[in-house]
């Protein structure tokens, strides 16, 4: 199966990729045979899509480091399923700051099978980094590992994404 | 290989070497004929007035300046807001320049051949470009001291370098605290350094420092948020919203470096928001002593006056610009004026020695948060002394869900860009932003708040398209003389030589003006930003002038229309065709 947001998915398709997700860990995500890497969705997070500027490294919608934006919201307490997280990461939320990663979003009629110029002005979606289908599946993998449900953000948390126990975003937390 | 030592030792002599120590004496004549050439500090004299008496480049040949040496600078590395500005005001002792890049490495530049900008040195400070940090990076400059070249870093450290070597003689970590940094200038004053705390943003509270000169040494603090029991605390209602520490987290960061007035022994420095910037509710009062002008004595730190332009502030109206020190007439009296671009889009001059306000004047094309100011007090005329939260003429923003728009934009009017007097003409200018800010709450609960991280309380962001100007100020008769509109922002600083006005434009343009009209009589695209201002200077007696482009920065939010501009830090160095 491919990363397709369109309403028009067969159902039959849409069956076998649940089933075919059941079959895997909880937080692994499936394209084409692909299980999403929770390790490299947290690159992904950080460095090549900068959602912790609006959402803060921890998703906590507390310390991002946007001034154009009001801080996004609290990704550890999001309700949103596997299907859910993939539309939002690559189609984003027209008429909000969300941004969409999707490379071929709003091109190919698999965001809600809409183009960016069917938007009323104002209202068109943002446009974000530009990821591989892999990597909204890694992104995706690291929010449900590391971040969906967890508590409060912790300094081994915070040395964790950073990669580095001296990272200065963590020295309050110790 | 003791003859090569020596002939080494020669060749440093000749070229490198030659030139002064820089001493209070010549710090002191900065103004002066024989310092002309040179440009040692960030506002060229202590008055901070950016202006060059050289003409040599003049309105009536400026059309024939052209690019003549170009540098790139390094420091590119990002920090968690992305690549730092590049706001450096560059220095020049006898044809050697001084920059600073984004994390406040200081570089060394011969410009004695007249045909390249070659790199001397680059002091290595050891500094961490861990890129977790969630800051705004900037370096406002260098200072010159005696043989040392100083710079103030982003990680809290103040350190020397040795402008003949490049290495590091002595390197203090002067802000200790978690969030506490540096994004400003030193301001040496003999043998001492003034040094502002920058990141109040970032959950911190305010201070300026001296440090000694020789040692880095700490000599005196002057926080800008009082601590309970010490005057002005009574402007820190804490008590009354359950978190009796909020004074601790109460910004009032000093980021631009002040002036200094050797007569009085006084510097002047700007001082930054109350935080969280948008949500008085956290703070209320006053919350003295944010964005205000402090009056402190150089050898004390003791406060002599201070200013409060916008008490109780809920649009980010810092007032770290800086304070110009100027002479002026006004109502037939000659009087020893400190002049003002207020980001509250005001201009504003008071009495130098008591802080006495005197006068001032809308510079912004749309004002809309007071009706104007209290011809007695300087006050906006809404102010209420008894009010806890003050409610501007915009109305409040709050907690309960009320918004507001603001003209100015939350960013200014001007805000830490340099800005200019020319004496002979008696104008004050800078650059700024036409245009304003949406301004919402977005309540913080204080367990909530880490020193360190980005701590503003609410939302500001752009209400409409937001373009620039760049204003005129006769300060003896307080009205605006000349305005120019500008396609973009101007989100940097300007300098007057002779009957020319200088500024950068966010688009890459640099610019020259009739000092008069502010008509344009020069340009020329290079395709960096510009967020620094420029400065003029001598090598082997010819006239250039330089600036330093970088990336867009916070600024380019304003304009999202130039957001593929990349970030490439440059020394672009000027001269006319010879
Ligand atoms: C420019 C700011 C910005 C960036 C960058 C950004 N987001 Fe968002 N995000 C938002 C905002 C604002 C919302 C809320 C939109 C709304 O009002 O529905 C949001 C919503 C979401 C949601 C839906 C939450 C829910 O429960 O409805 C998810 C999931 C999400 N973002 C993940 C990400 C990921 C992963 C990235 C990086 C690939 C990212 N965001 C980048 C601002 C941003």
């Amino acid at each position: 199966m491919s990363l397709s947001y369109a309403t028009t998915i067969p159902l039959a398709a849409l069956t076998l990729a649940i089933v075919a997700l059941a079959a895997l860990p909880m937080h692994a995500q499936e394209t084409d045979g692909y299980v999403g890497d929770p390790e490299r969705g947290r690159v992904v997070y950080r460095s090549v899509g900068y959602c912790g500027n609006c959402h803060g490294w921890a998703g906590d919608g507390k310390s991002g480091t946007t001034l154009q934006a009001p801080v996004g919201p609290n990704l550890r307490k999001t309700t949103l399923d596997t299907a859910a997280l993939i539309e939002v990461i690559g189609c984003g939320r027209p008429a909000t700051p969300m941004p969409y990663h999707d490379r071929a979003a709003y091109r190919d009629g698999r965001c809600f099978g809409m183009d960016l110029e069917d938007f009323e002005p104002g209202t068109a979606p943002m446009r974000g980094k530009t990821f591989s289908d892999r990597d909204v599946a890694n992104v995706v993998a690291f929010l449900e590992a590391y971040m969906i449900g967890r508590a409060e953000p912790t300094y081994e948390e915070c040395a964790a994404f950073y990669d580095n126990p001296s990272a200065r975003a963590c020295a309050g937390l110790q | 290989m003791k003859y090569h030592y020596l002939i080494a030792g020669l060749i440093a002599t000749a070229s490198g070497m030659a030139h002064a120590e820089v001493t209070m004496e010549r710090l002191l004549a900065a103004g002066s004929e024989e310092e002309a050439g040179n440009w040692l500090m960030i506002g060229k004299t202590f008055d901070l007035n950016r202006f060059s008496p050289l003409d040599q480049i003049n309105s009536s040949n400026v059309e024939g300046l052209r690019l003549v040496m170009a540098a790139p600078v390094g420091g590119m590395e990002p920090a968690g807001f992305g690549i730092g500005a590049m706001q450096t005001t560059p220095l020049v002792d006898d044809g050697f320049l001084y920059l600073s890049d984004p994390w406040g490495t200081p570089y060394k530049y011969d410009l004695t051949s007249e045909t390249a900008a070659r790199p001397v040195w680059i002091c290595d400070t050891g500094i961490d470009k861990d890129p977790s940090q969630g800051i705004l990076l900037a370096n406002r400059g260098l200072a010159l001291s005696g043989n040392n070249v100083v710079s103030v870093l982003p990680d809290g450290r103040v350190v020397a370098c040795d402008s003949d070597t490049g290495d590091v003689v002595w390197d203090v970590q002067v802000a200790t605290e978690v969030g506490e940094g540096f994004t400003n200038s030193p301001q040496v004053i003999g043998d001492r350094i003034i040094v502002g705390q920058s990141y109040g943003d970032w959950a911190t509270r305010g201070w300026i420092a001296a440090i000694d000169a020789n040692s880095g040494e700490e000599l005196w603090r002057f926080y800008t948020i009082p601590e309970p029991g010490e005057p002005g605390s009574e402007t820190w209602l804490c008590e009354q919203t359950g978190n009796p520490d909020c004074w601790k987290t109460g910004g009032g960061a000093a980021w631009v470096a002040g002036s200094y007035d050797p007569e009085s022994n006084l510097v002047f420095w700007g001082t930054g928001n109350p935080v969280p910037m948008y949500d008085p509710e956290y703070r209320p009062g006053d919350n003295l002593y944010t964005n205000s002008t402090v009056a402190l004595d150089a050898d004390t730190g003791e406060l002599a006056w201070y200013f409060q332009y916008t008490p109780g502030d809920y649009m980010d109206y810092d007032e770290v610009g800086p304070a110009l020190l100027v002479e002026a007439n006004i109502n037939g009296e000659d009087r020893k004026v400190m002049a003002r671009f207020g980001r509250n889009g005001i201009f504003y001059t008071l009495d130098r020695n008591s802080g006495a306000y005197i006068n001032s004047v809308a510079y912004v094309g749309n004002l809309n948060w007071t009706e104007g100011i209290d011809p007695k007090t300087g006050l906006p005329i809404e102010y209420d002394p008894e009010a806890d939260l003050q409610s501007y003429a915009i109305g409040r923003i709050t907690r309960a869900g009320d918004t507001a728009t603001t003209c100015p934009n939350i960013q200014g009017g001007t805000n830490f860009f340099p800005t200019a007097y020319n004496p002979e003409l008696g104008l004050a200018y800078a650059g700024g932003i036409e245009g304003c800010s949406d301004l919402s709450v977005r309540a913080v609960d204080p367990g909530d708040v880490l020193p360190g991280n980005i701590f503003i309380g609410g939302a500001g962001v752009n209400s409409g398209e937001q373009t620039g100007s760049i204003n005129a100020v006769d300060v003896a008769t307080n009205t605006v003389t000349a305005t120019l509109n500008t396609p973009y922002p101007l989100y940097g600083g300007v300098m007057a030589s002779a009957d020319l006005l200088w500024a950068g434009h966010m688009d890459g343009t640099f610019s020259a003006y009739n000092a008069s009209t502010l008509d344009e009589l020069w340009s020329m695209n290079v395709g960096t930003s510009f967020s620094a201002a420029p400065i003029t200077f001598l090598v082997n007696g010819t006239q250039y002038v330089a600036i330093t482009g970088g990336g867009l920065g916070v600024g380019g939010g304003l304009a999202p229309e130039l957001s593929n501009m990349q970030a490439a830090n440059m020394l672009w160095v000027f001269a006319l065709d010879s």
